[in-house]
């Protein structure tokens, strides 16, 4: 580089940058793979689940387009209109009830006793119950005769219903199996909590003369975000449940199409009647919904979740 | 003074808080009574386990099997209709591929997203985030068609190649981890002249071992547990992992429920043994997630 | 406001007894420090007083209640911690107005004692702002205006001022000291800084390892400390604490012979004891009138004093405060001479035996 004499304004040709370079071609050659993944099997089937749901495939020859034809075949098909309603239910009910249930389970577990490590344990262990075996134990254990919490109930003057058969406590079945495994909500719940700094947790112990003050405006509102991050994943994971609800009702969601789940009409049309293009739409409806409610809550979320501060 | 008196006689006392003494009792008390209705399902499914049909419906309940039906076990692997050892071997191929393939390609990304800079880096991470918020329902039909054009249908193939490129869930995981190592430690290695897939292999990589297996065991009980995939992928009964197998030998014999539970008991236990041995790193992995 | 009252206060972590035995009044509108080296249970105690730790042995009773059992909300206590410790999500406002709408208080009245607190400690910009949008000493003033607003009957410090620096460090103590004179309000101070505690006492009740080594004023513990402890930890630099015998003539002997007079009466002969003398009792010495010559090893200069690091000898070390700017450096034999005045005896089991008046 020539060294003159510098004048204001003279123009000197601008060093390339070479610190960061090396480092930023291998970010991105470390990160292509996975931007390979994302294209391959995000990015172009979400594209193409749109497309599929304008076709018509048939069993030779190509795809047929037929427009919005598929989608006004779903919105007349009953089952579609029932499993919806069901679906709802369920996500509707469980959801917020796991929630709960998970951070009363939290804040009991919050206690440092010696049982603590145990008690953990216990409490995470249904998660790794895998969702068939889960589910065909469940339908012993409801069972109306001789399971045991009926007979339990009964001994305690209760009249439990007929869980397996009885149209109306179906549901409830598949909601009881779902609340079940509540270790992950539960732990998430417990770091948060745990997270709170102990002179801020004392300061409100010096603050609230009754015992629940402190847990409702201050122990709560700190955990809000856990308490986000708890309900979105719950949202998107109960509007597609499937693998219980096949075992608990079947196809066809028996006791009369109670337990008739939005995914499982779609598994029906894409793999029993090979309908693809319905399939498709369905797909597309379940998406859309669910991206409408994960919006809405995070558009919410601004109000009454604490945000801490960005880290990086 | 009042006070003085009453308080000569407490000051030689110790102070037990005797509130406190059944507080704790109350405590412990709910603790378990929530800990037995949680282990039910368990228990009742290793019970079921060991009985016969009738006993299983016995009323009142039979909280023990009496007798204790050892040859359940036999039967279970020695039946035609359900290749029950295949098929634990077949979870045990399938869970253990997907936890080396995303050990090896979530590491590779959640290293770009955590140590290094690099322009569109916070762009492609934020759409990572929206893939792990994407309900597979969107994705799973044009992939399935794909994989049966490819004629890739009835393999493992389109079970675990994806996990050679990466999945959302668990590059988010490890890259909490991964931006726990502090960046002196790479900056020394680059100054030492190592490039940067050596500084990845040989300087980070070990820095991060624990989290590593932690997110391997997260992979090998997610996959263990998987269903949809292999239902719809897999035709061949001998291909099955256990997970699909349960349900298909349900499928066809509801009744047998000695044999479902005996497999149901030998599909979880792998999983619960597994947990129990290594709860800590559990733990780890789970906390690291909730911290948004 | 009310005063506080230790009897018999006694804490065990397990087999070990970190609190052993305190007995101790604060009265009503007193500033009382309690200071001691890290370890000493300073924190701990002030904790026990609030609720936040239980008792073991003992009662605490706040304004003639005893409290010992009660929990921390229903003492009449408030406490500003060392980290602040201010509700995150909460703006200064909503902070300084939780503890007063959990008593029931009605809306026109919590806005009024806000508004006055806001006024008192000149942070009424702040209300609407959450913590992370305040610097460390506007977050120490609404920790402390959250504390004033509920109005407690004893306003307890647990090391407030550790965290900020020392500029901020002197402004925030004449605010409590200020505040301290307008509420006339009772005050328990926790700091490891003598100087704190120094301006800010009316009583300081110095502890060590559990126990309280002295209950007085800053004057009485600053000349008369009652025992070895507490003449080593008030006054920096430390006091010179010099092993000395008791010749026949009722002389004290040093170490390294050399003899100093000491007005007669009640000390034996051969009676082993410590001589404690402040740094700005040792003047530079004349020739042969000097006491003892000892070898300068560190030598600081602050402008307006020197201090001056010696050895007598092999013997012990000691240290000069000189006024001004003393140009002496490593290495000089200088010639040392005692002013007894203020000096303190302490007997071989370390507590006072005579203190010399200034």
């Amino acid at each position: 580089m020539p060294v003159g004499p510098t004048t204001v304004g003279a123009a000197m040709p601008r060093r390339k940058r070479r610190a960061g370079q090396g480092e930023a071609r291998a970010g991105v050659l470390f990160a292509l793979p996975w931007m390979l993944g994302l294209t391959i099997f995000t990015a172009i089937p979400l594209l193409l689940t749109f497309f599929i749901a304008q076709s018509k495939f048939q069993i030779t020859g190509p795809p047929k387009w037929v427009g919005m034809q598929n989608y006004e075949a779903i919105f007349a098909d009953p089952a579609f209109w029932t499993s919806a309603g069901n679906t709802f239910m369920f996500a509707v009910i469980s959801v917020p009830l796991k929630l709960v249930l998970a951070l009363g389970l939290a804040l009991l577990l919050n206690r440092v006793t010696a049982l603590s490590g145990f008690y953990r344990t216990v409490f995470y262990l249904p998660f790794l119950m895998p969702a068939v075996a889960g589910s065909i134990v469940f339908i012993l254990l409801l069972n109306p005769s001789a399971g045991p919490v009926n007979l339990m109930l009964e001994g305690m003057g209760l009249h439990p219903p007929d869980w397996l058969r009885d149209p109306r406590a179906a549901l409830w079945t598949l909601i009881l199996l779902n609340l079940w495994p509540l270790g992950v909500e539960t732990l998430v719940f417990l770091g948060g909590l745990q997270n709170i700094p102990k002179d801020v947790s004392e300061a409100a112990d010096l603050d609230s003369p009754k015992g629940w003050h402190k847990l409702v405006w201050i122990t709560i509102p700190l955990i809000t975000p856990m308490i986000l991050f708890n309900l979105v994943i719950g949202i998107i994971y109960s509007f597609q449940i499937f693998a219980q609800a096949l075992v608990i009702g079947g196809t066809t969601g028996k006791p009369a199409e109670a337990t008739l789940m939005y995914m499982v009409v779609l598994y029906r049309l894409a793999f029993r009647y090979f309908n693809m293009g319905q399939a498709a739409a369905m797909a597309v409806v379940l998406f859309l919904v669910v991206l409408l409610l994960t919006l809405l809550i995070f558009r919410t979320a601004r109000s009454w979740v604490y945000y801490e501060g960005d880290s990086r | 003074m009042g006070l003085l008196r009453r308080g000569q006689s407490l000051i030689d006392q110790r102070r037990t808080a005797p509130r406190q003494w059944w507080q704790s009792l109350l405590y412990h008390a709910v603790m378990l009574g929530f800990a037995c209705i949680f282990l039910l399902p368990f228990y009742w499914m290793a019970i079921s386990a060991f009985k016969n049909n009738a006993e299983i419906f016995a009323n009142p309940v039979q909280w023990f099997p009496n007798p204790f039906r050892w040859e359940n076990l036999a039967a279970l692997v020695s039946r035609d209709d359900f290749p029950f050892l295949r098929q634990f071997g077949n979870s045990v191929f399938y869970a253990g591929s997907v936890a080396l393939a995303v050990c090896f390609s979530c590491s590779l990304a959640a290293y770009s997203f955590g140590c290094l800079r690099w322009r569109a880096r916070n762009l492609v991470f934020g759409l990572t985030v929206c893939a792990l918020l994407l309900p597979s329902v969107v994705t799973f039909l044009p992939i399935y068609m794909g994989w049966t054009r490819l004629g890739l249908n009835g393999t493992y193939w389109p079970l675990i190649a994806p996990f050679l490129l990466g999945d959302a869930f668990y590059i988010f995981m490890l890259r909490q981890f991964f931006l726990g190592v502090p960046r002196e430690l790479m900056d020394a290695a680059r100054l030492d002249g190592a490039s940067e897939f050596r500084i990845w292999w040989q300087i980070v990589l070990p820095q991060v071992r624990t989290p590593l297996v932690i997110v391997g065991l997260f992979a090998i009980v997610y996959t263990w547990n998987e269903f949809f995939g292999p239902l719809i992928y897999l035709q061949d009964r001998e291909k099955f992992p256990l997970s699909l197998g349960l349900f298909t030998f349900r499928a066809a014999r509801a009744q047998e429920w000695s044999i479902s539970m005996m497999g149901a008991l030998f599909t979880a236990l792998p999983m619960v043994v597994l947990f129990l041995l290594t709860q800590r790193l559990f733990q780890r992995g789970l906390s690291s997630t909730g911290l948004k | 406001m009310g005063a506080v009252q230790l009897t018999g206060v006694r804490k065990l972590f397990g087999a070990m007894e970190v609190i052993k035995g305190i007995d101790l009044t604060v009265q009503d509108g007193e500033l009382v420090v309690f200071v001691g080296p890290s370890g000493c249970g300073k924190s701990t105690l002030l904790r026990m007083i609030a609720g936040l730790e239980d008792v073991d042995y003992g009662v605490v009773s706040i304004a003639g209640v005893d409290v010992t059992e009660l929990a921390p909300a229903r003492r009449g206590v408030a406490m500003v911690f060392q980290n602040y410790a201010l509700y995150p999500h909460m703006s200064a406002y909503d902070n300084l107005a939780y503890g007063l709408r959990r008593t029931g208080l009605g809306r026109a009245e919590v806005e009024a004692r806000v508004q006055e607190t806001a006024a008192l400690l000149q942070i009424t910009e702040l209300l609407p702002r959450r913590p992370k949008a305040m610097s460390g000493g506007q977050r120490q003033r609404v920790a402390i205006g959250r504390a004033i607003a509920r109005k407690p009957e004893v306003f307890l410090f647990d090391e407030p001022l550790s965290n900020l620096d020392a500029a901020l460090r002197v402004e925030m103590r004449s605010q409590i000291a200020r505040l301290h004179h307008e509420l006339k309000a009772t005050m328990i101070f926790v700091t490891h800084d003598q100087v704190e505690a120094m301006t800010l006492a009316d009583r300081i009740v110095v502890l060590n390892a559990g126990r309280v080594e002295q209950i007085g004023t800053p004057r009485e513990v600053y000349h008369s400390p009652a025992n070895l402890f507490v003449a080593g930890f008030i006054g920096s630099p430390a006091m010179n604490l010099l092993p000395a015998r008791v010749g026949a003539d009722g002389r004290l002997i040093l170490a390294s012979g050399a003899a100093l007079d000491w007005p007669p009466g009640g000390l034996a002969e051969g009676q082993n004891l410590t001589l404690a003398l402040r740094p700005d009792r040792l003047a530079l010495g004349s020739g042969d009138q000097a006491d003892a010559t000892g070898k300068v090893t560190l030598a600081e200069h602050l402008g307006d004093e020197t201090i001056l690091h010696l050895r007598l000898g092999d013997g012990p070390g000691l240290t000069m405060k000189l006024p001004g700017d003393v140009p002496v450096r490593v290495g000089d034999a200088v010639p040392v001479s005692f002013d007894l005045s203020g000096a303190c005896l302490f007997g071989a089991d370390g507590l006072a035996v005579r203190t010399r008046q200034p």
